[in-house]
């Protein structure tokens, strides 16, 4: 196995692009003055009103077309993206995973 | 070396967000104003968000109402550190002329801590700049320099107060009130 064969293995690719996300993150986190919670710092904003959490729909029934999107969004990056045939398997249980979401949105 | 790139960063990048306690909208106009092409507050990296979770500077205006107040404080408290506060107008500074209006606090200041505190009915946008360039230059010394020279070339007095300075303007009124 080449060098760049390792470099560019998916795998490598995600764990280095993690690593750089929590490096930005770790820097802002050292950065920053130490967080003073205080009153309603760690509510949901909503222009000041004092919102309970219970008070908003958490079902996604308004949302079935925008997820199927998402899902197909994301398969076709996925699709898109393969580098080569040594992977096909993990890009059709990715599409297996898809179909099954799929189906759980549309099983009701 | 860290703690002077955080302090450049911050001079340099100061993200407002406008809070309206009460305001009659006069102001707040005045505030887009300044933040508009003429008066440019741009140009000093300060940039209208639309969220405090994002803001370093509030820019607060009119009087603090009782129906508003524990609003305004939420949206203080949701903002992250450190954070400031320019009271616009008069009615942000003192809450006049509704103070002592039945549904009337005061200023800004009776509900949060305020920084520096730009009067006038509106307030002047080269005067709300003026302000925010008073309170950059406490983070940024180019900024400092900035105002320097504005103070020598423009008559500035009056425009803006810091705490301490309101603190002694407000004295006399207090006590021919009281
Ligand atoms: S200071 Fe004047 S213009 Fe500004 S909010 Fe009060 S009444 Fe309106």
């Amino acid at each position: 196995m080449t060098a760049s064969a390792v470099l560019y293995h998916p795998v490598v690719v995600f764990t280095l692009c993690m690593m750089a996300g929590w490096g930005v993150y770790a820097l802002g986190r050292a950065l920053a003055p130490a967080s003073r919670v205080i009153g309603g710092k760690l509510k949901t904003y909503a222009c000041g009103e004092n919102v309970e959490g219970e008070s908003f729909p958490t079902a996604y029934h308004l949302y079935h077309a925008a997820f199927i999107f998402t899902l197909l969004d994301v398969v076709a990056l996925v699709l898109g993206t393969v580098t080569g045939t040594a992977i096909v398997w993990m890009v059709a249980a990715y599409l297996l995973v898809g179909l099954i979401a799929i189906v759980i949105l549309f099983k009701d | 070396m860290l703690d002077g790139l955080v302090k450049w960063a911050r001079g340099k990048s100061p993200w407002v967000c406008h809070l309206n306690c009460g305001s009659c909208n006069g102001c707040d106009i005045e505030i887009v104003a300044a933040l508009m092409p003429r008066f440019d507050l741009e140009r000093f990296g300060v940039l209208l968000e639309g969220s405090p979770r994002h803001a370093d500077v509030f820019l607060a205006t009119g009087p603090m109402t009782r129906q508003i107040r524990d609003r305004v404080v939420r949206v203080y408290e949701q903002a992250a550190d450190p954070k400031f506060v320019v009271a616009v107008g008069t009615c942000g500074v003192s809450g006049s002329p509704f103070y002592p209006g039945y549904n009337v606090l005061g200023g800004v200041d009776a509900a949060i801590p305020v920084d520096m505190y730009v009067p006038g009915c509106p307030a002047r946008p080269d005067a709300i700049s003026y302000g925010v360039l008073r309170l950059l230059a406490t983070l940024d010394p180019k900024a400092e320099a900035l105002v320097k020279e504005i103070e020598e070339r423009y008559d500035t007095e009056g425009l803006v107060y810091t705490p301490e300075e309101m603190a002694q303007q407000r004295d006399p009124v207090e006590g021919a009130r009281g």
